[in-house]
C-alpha cells in the first residue's frame, strides 16, 4: 500500500513539475522505491536534458497508472429496475415501422401505429422511447396513447426526466390523483384529463376540493376539461363557476351547461327562446310562419349565461340578431319540433327566406351540434342550401354538424350514395366532398371504392389535378381513411396513359406509397414475416 | 489467392451481405431511401433482368419515371456498382435503390437472360477499367513473370530504383520530424503546461500541418488531439501530460525500432503514419471464429469521415476493429455508416486477418462464410476482469486509444450526467462526459443488468451498443 501511495506521488510530483516548466522547477522524484521509483530515478540520472527525463518519467508512470487503475466500488444499491410490463413486445417488423416513422417516413401514421399497437395489446420496443415521449411533450394529443404504448417502461423514465413529467404519472387512479396534488403546470392539466377518461365523477371531485386554491390562468384549461364524460352531476359546480371573474372561465362552463339539456341554464334559455320565436298562421291558405321578435338588450342575466355581447367586428351582424341567435343556440332543437309538432325538414323550409333566417339556422346548428340531435343533423345536411350561413355566426356547418352527430354508418353510407347520385360531387367547394373531408373516420370499403371509382373517372375524363385544391385535399385525406381492404382500388386503375396523368402522377405516387405502408403496419402487427 | 476465388468469394460475400436493411443503409439521405423504397415494387418496371453467367451478378431494369423514356438502371451488387440514366445527382439514385431492393426481396421477378446492349457495355467498361487497375498493380509489384526483353527490365530496374528511392526519402522526412515534434514537445515542458495552455490553436495546428507535410500524418493527429486537452475541463494537466508522455515514447520508440520486436515496431511506425497494404494483408492466414458485430460508430474528422466497426470473436475471445474512410461528402449525414453491411447485433462465421501490432486489433474482414446469431453470453463477466484485459493490453502496448470492452451483464445507472456502467459487484465505469445518448441507454436497460458494448479509453466509457429484449440498439 505504500508503495502504491508512493506511486501516484510520483504522477502528481510530475504533473506539477511539467505545469511550471523545467526552466522554473526540477523534477525531484519523491520517492525511489517501488517499480516506479526505481525506474524514476534511473531515469533522472541518465539523461541531462531535464524536459527529456521528465517526460520520460511521465510515460513510465503513464503506463504504470493505467495498469494500476482500480474501478471503484459503490456499495448504494443500483437505482431501482423498472417494473416488468405484462404486455409482450410488439412484432419486430412493426417496431421496425415505427422507426422508420420516427425518422419522419410517414409521419402521419404514427398516430396509426399507437392504434394498432393498442388494438393488439403489445408494446412499442424500448429504444423508441426517447422519441416518442419527446413527441408527446410537443403534442399533447398523441400522450394518452403514447403512454399506452410506452407502457411501464415509459412511466420509469419519465420519472426520472423532468422534461418528460407529463408522462410519470402512470396510469392508475392514485398516481394521477398524487400527479394532481403534487405536480406542476402540464402534468396536472394532463392527469386530470386521463382522470377525467377513466372516472368523470372522481375527476370533477379532485378538480373542486383544490378549485379554490387555482391559480385563474390554469381554471380555463381545467373547466374545458371537463367537457370529456360531461354529466348532470357536473351542473352545480359548472353553474358556481358562472361567477368566476375569469371570462374564459365563464364562458367554458356556460358552454358546457348548454349541453346539458335538463340544467337550468338550458331552462333560463329555453324560457327566453319562448319569448323570441313562436309560430302562426298567415294569409288564406293558412301557411305556417315563424314570428320572430328580437332581444331588446343583453341583460347582466344574459350574459352571465354564456351570450357575447359584441358581435365579431367588420361581420355586419346586428347585435339583436345576434343575441338572438345564441339563445336559439343553447336549446335543445327538439323543443320546437315537439313544441309545435312539426318535422325538421318542414321548419327549415319555413325559415327559407325569412328576414332572421340567419340567425335562427346559425343557432339550429349550434344546438344540434351541442345536443346531438341525429334527425335535425339530417335535416340540416339534406337542406343545406337553406342551413348555410355565414362565417361571421361562428356556427358549425351543415357538414360538420351531419358527420358528427349522425352515427358514422349512416353518415357512411349517405357520403356513399351521394357520390354514386352526382358526377361533380368531389369537385371542390361541392358539399359532399366537404362533409367526406370533414368526417375524422375510416371509411367503409363500399365508400372507399365509390370514391376511387368517381376520382378515376375524373382523371379519364381528362380533369388536370392542377387548381383542384378539394380534390387534392380528398386524395391526401384518402391515405388514412381508406381501409386496408379497399387499398388495391387506389393502387391500381389510373389511366396512365392519359393526356392529363402528369399533373395526377405525383399525388396518386405519393397515396400509394401512405397506402403501401399501411397495409405493410397493418401485416406487420399480424404476422412476424413482412420484408 | 487467384483472381477467380476472390470473385467467388466476393459473390458469397454479397449474398450474405444485402437484405432490405442493409440495402436501404446505402441511401444517401432519408428521402432517396423512401423513394427507393416506393420503387421496389414490381408495378414500377417495364422491364426486370439479372445474369449470372459473365463472372458476376449484374441486374438491370427499364422504369418509366415523368419523361418519356423509361430509366435504364444497371446494378452490380458485388461491389455494389450502380448506373442509371436518370439525371438525379443522388448516389445511388431512386431507381438503383429500387431495383436493388425488388431483387434482394423477389428475385424471383427477375428475368435470367443475356444482358442488352445498354447492360453488356457497362459490365463491359467496369471490367475494362478493373484490368487496367490490375495490370497497374502488377506493374508495381514488378512481376518476375513480365516479359524478359533487355529494354522491360531496365524499365522495371528503373521504376524498382525509383520506387526505393520514395521510401528512403519518406524515412528521411519522418526522422527529420520525429526530430523537430521531440524538441517541439521538450519546449513545451521547459516552458511549463500552463503556458502550453495559453497557446492559440493555431500553433498545435501549425506543428501539426509540418508532421503532415514530413510524411507522418499519425503524429500530426496526436498533436491535434494535444490542442483540444487544454480546454478539456478539470484534470487537463493530468491528461495533457499523459498523452504529452505517450507521444514522446513514440518517438524514442523510432529512434530505437531495431532493438523492438518486429509487431512493437510495426505500432510505432503505424502510431506515425506508416500504413499496411490491405491487398498484402489478405494473402496473410486469418484468425477464423464467430465474429459478432458489437459496435458501430462514425465520426467525422478532417475532411474524412471514418466508419469504426468492433467485433467480437466468440471463441477468441478478442476484440477487432475495422475502419472505413470516405471523403466527407456534402448532402451526407456523418453518421451514415459507410459500410452498411457490418450491422451492429449481426454475426458471421468468417476470417479475420489483424494487422501486425503488439496487441492487434485493427483488423480486415477476409471472408465471411456464413451469417450465424449472436448471443449476448460473450465478453467479460465483470467490471474487474475487463479491467485486467485492458491493463494487460496496455503493459504490452502502451499505445492503444480504445480499448474494446464487452459486458455481459452492465448495469447502466446514468439518472444524472454522466452516470456509470455498474456490475452486480457494484464496481462501476465512468461514463464519458462526451456521450449524448443516457437516455435511450436506460430506456433500452430499464435498470436492469444488459449486455453493453463500450470503447475505454483509459478513463471513461463510450457506450456504443446495449442490447434489449429486442436485441441491439447502436447509441450515438
Amino acid at each position: 500500500m505504500t508503495t502504491l501511495r508512493a506511486d501516484l506521488a510520483i504522477w502528481a510530483a510530475t504533473v506539477n513539475a511539467a505545469l511550471l516548466g523545467t526552466d522554473r522547477t526540477r523534477l525531484a522524484v519523491p520517492s525511489s522505491e517501488g517499480t516506479l521509483g526505481s525506474a524514476s530515478a534511473m531515469l533522472v540520472r541518465d539523461e541531462a536534458d531535464a524536459a527529456a527525463s521528465l517526460l520520460r518519467i511521465a510515460s513510465a508512470a503513464s503506463v504504470y497508472r493505467r495498469c494500476g487503475w482500480i474501478p471503484k466500488r459503490s456499495d448504494e444499491p443500483p437505482p431501482a429496475a423498472c417494473p416488468p410490463d405484462t404486455r409482450s413486445l410488439c412484432p419486430a417488423a412493426a417496431g421496425a415501422m415505427l422507426r422508420r416513422i420516427l425518422q419522419g417516413e410517414h409521419e402521419s401514421l404514427l398516430a396509426t401505429w399507437l392504434s394498432l399497437a393498442a388494438r393488439h395489446g403489445v408494446r412499442a420496443p424500448a429504444d423508441t422511447l426517447c422519441d416518442l415521449l419527446e413527441l408527446g411533450r410537443r403534442e399533447p394529443a398523441l400522450r394518452s396513447t403514447i403512454l399506452a404504448a410506452g407502457g411501464t417502461r415509459a412511466t420509469w423514465l419519465a420519472a426520472v426526466n423532468p422534461d418528460w413529467s407529463y408522462a410519470s404519472a402512470g396510469e392508475s387512479v392514485e398516481s394521477l390523483v398524487a400527479t394532481w396534488e403534487t405536480g406542476t403546470g402540464p402534468a396536472r392539466l394532463a392527469a386530470l384529463q386521463q382522470l377525467r377518461a377513466m372516472d368523470a365523477e372522481r375527476a370533477r371531485a379532485m378538480l373542486e376540493s383544490s378549485w379554490g386554491q387555482e391559480s385563474p390562468a390554469e381554471r380555463g384549461g381545467f373547466v374545458a376539461a371537463l367537457a370529456r364524460g360531461l354529466s348532470p352531476a357536473d351542473e352545480p359546480f359548472l353553474a358556481r363557476a358562472l361567477d368566476d371573474r375569469r371570462k374564459e372561465v365563464r364562458q367554458g362552463a356556460a358552454g358546457l351547461l348548454a349541453r346539458l339539456p335538463a340544467s337550468e341554464l338550458v331552462a333560463r334559455m329555453t324560457a327566453r327562446a319562448r319569448e323570441h320565436l313562436s309560430l302562426g298562421k298567415t294569409g288564406l291558405l293558412k301557411r305556417v310562419r315563424i314570428d320572430v321578435t328580437l332581444p331588446a338588450a343583453a341583460d347582466d342575466a344574459l350574459v352571465r349565461d354564456g351570450v357575447e355581447p359584441k358581435p365579431p367586428p367588420g361581420t355586419g351582424i346586428g347585435e339583436r340578431a345576434w343575441w338572438f341567435g345564441q339563445i336559439i343556440a343553447a336549446v335543445p332543437p327538439s323543443t320546437w319540433t315537439s313544441a309545435w309538432s312539426m318535422e325538421p325538414v318542414t321548419l327549415l323550409r319555413v325559415a327559407e327566406g325569412h328576414e332572421w333566417r340567419e340567425p335562427l339556422v346559425a343557432g339550429w346548428l349550434s344546438a344540434t351540434e351541442r345536443h346531438r340531435d341525429a334527425a335535425w343533423a339530417e335535416a340540416l345536411w339534406e337542406n343545406e342550401r337553406i342551413a348555410r350561413v355565414g362565417v361571421g355566426w361562428r356556427a358549425p356547418s351543415p357538414e360538420r354538424v351531419f358527420t358528427t352527430v349522425v352515427p358514422s354508418e349512416q353518415v357512411d353510407v349517405a357520403l356513399r350514395r351521394s357520390i354514386g347520385a352526382g358526377r361533380d360531387t368531389l369537385r371542390s367547394n361541392h358539399a359532399v366532398l366537404n362533409a367526406i373531408l370533414e368526417w375524422p373516420h375510416e371509411w367503409s370499403d363500399a365508400l372507399a371504392r365509390a370514391v376511387a371509382l368517381r376520382l378515376q373517372e375524373h382523371a379519364r375524363d381528362k380533369m388536370a389535378l392542377a387548381g383542384e385544391f378539394g380534390v387534392r385535399a380528398l386524395l391526401e385525406r384518402c391515405g388514412h381513411a381508406v381501409p386496408v381492404s379497399a387499398i388495391g382500388a387506389f393502387t391500381d386503375g389510373w389511366p396512365e396513359q392519359s393526356d392529363v396523368w402528369p399533373t395526377w402522377a405525383p399525388t396518386i405516387d405519393a397515396l400509394t406509397s401512405v397506402l403501401r405502408f399501411r397495409n405493410d403496419l397493418h401485416l406487420a402487427f399480424t404476422e412476424e414475416s413482412v420484408p | 489467392m487467384g483472381v477467380a476465388s476472390r470473385d467467388r468469394d466476393r459473390r458469397r460475400n454479397a449474398a450474405l451481405m444485402w437484405n432490405a436493411e442493409t440495402v436501404l443503409a446505402l441511401a444517401p439521405d432519408p428521402a432517396s431511401a423512401k423513394a427507393g423504397r416506393d420503387l421496389g415494387t414490381r408495378r414500377k418496371w417495364a422491364s426486370l433482368g439479372v445474369s449470372h453467367d459473365t463472372g458476376a451478378v449484374v441486374l438491370w431494369g427499364a422504369c418509366q419515371g415523368s419523361g418519356k423514356d423509361p430509366y435504364l438502371t444497371r446494378v452490380d451488387p458485388s461491389e455494389p456498382a450502380f448506373k442509371c440514366s436518370c439525371p438525379s445527382r443522388k448516389f445511388p439514385c431512386k431507381h438503383a435503390l429500387g431495383l436493388f431492393l425488388l431483387f434482394v426481396q423477389t428475385p424471383a421477378e427477375f428475368a435470367t437472360g443475356t444482358p442488352p446492349d445498354w447492360v453488356a457495355e457497362w459490365v463491359e467498361s467496369r471490367a475494362a477499367r478493373a484490368t487496367k487497375r490490375v495490370e497497374r498493380e502488377g506493374r508495381a509489384a514488378e512481376s518476375p513473370a513480365a516479359e524478359d526483353d533487355a529494354a522491360s527490365v531496365a524499365k522495371r530496374e528503373k521504376s524498382a530504383r525509383q520506387a526505393a528511392a520514395r521510401v528512403a526519402e519518406r524515412e528521411r522526412r519522418v526522422a527529420t520530424g520525429v526530430a523537430e515534434l521531440s524538441l517541439w514537445l521538450r519546449d513545451l515542458v521547459r516552458q511549463g503546461l500552463s503556458a502550453a495552455a495559453s497557446r492559440p490553436m493555431s500553433s498545435w495546428e501549425t506543428m501539426a500541418a509540418r508532421l503532415v507535410d514530413a510524411q507522418a500524418p499519425g503524429a500530426a493527429r496526436l498533436v491535434r488531439q494535444l490542442g483540444t486537452i487544454p480546454a478539456s475541463g478539470e484534470g487537463w494537466p493530468d491528461r495533457l501530460l499523459d498523452r504529452m508522455a505517450r507521444l514522446h515514447l513514440l518517438l524514442e520508440g523510432y529512434a530505437r525500432l531495431d532493438q523492438l520486436s518486429p509487431e512493437l515496431a510495426a505500432d510505432v511506425r503505424t502510431g506515425l503514419g506508416w500504413t499496411a497494404s490491405q491487398e498484402s494483408l489478405l494473402e496473410l492466414d486469418g484468425v477464423r471464429d464467430q465474429w459478432g458485430v458489437v459496435g458501430r460508430h462514425v465520426s467525422e474528422d478532417d475532411r474524412l469521415r471514418v466508419q469504426r466497426t468492433w467485433l467480437w470473436g466468440r471463441e477468441t475471445r478478442r476484440g477487432a476493429l475495422v475502419l472505413h474512410f470516405a471523403p466527407a461528402g456534402v448532402g451526407r449525414t456523418d453518421t451514415k455508416p459507410i459500410d452498411p453491411t457490418l450491422v451492429p447485433g449481426t454475426a458471421f462465421d468468417g476470417t479475420l486477418v489483424f494487422f501486425p501490432s503488439a496487441v492487434p486489433l485493427r483488423a480486415i474482414v477476409k471472408e465471411r462464410t456464413a451469417a450465424v446469431a449472436w448471443t449476448s453470453d460473450a465478453g467479460y463477466a465483470s467490471v474487474a476482469d475487463a479491467m485486467v484485459a485492458t491493463a494487460d493490453a496496455d503493459t504490452r502496448m502502451p499505445w492503444i486509444e480504445s480499448h474494446p470492452v464487452l459486458l455481459r451483464e452492465a448495469i447502466p445507472a446514468a439518472m444524472t450526467m454522466p452516470g456509470q456502467i455498474r456490475d452486480s459487484t457494484g464496481r462501476s465505469l465512468p461514463i464519458s462526459h462526451r456521450f449524448r445518448d443516457r437516455w435511450r441507454l436506460l430506456a433500452v436497460s430499464g435498470g436492469a443488468a444488459v449486455p453493453l458494448f463500450g470503447e475505454w479509453d483509459g478513463e471513461a466509457i463510450t457506450p456504443l451498443t446495449v442490447w434489449g429484449e429486442g436485441g441491439a440498439v447502436s447509441l450515438s
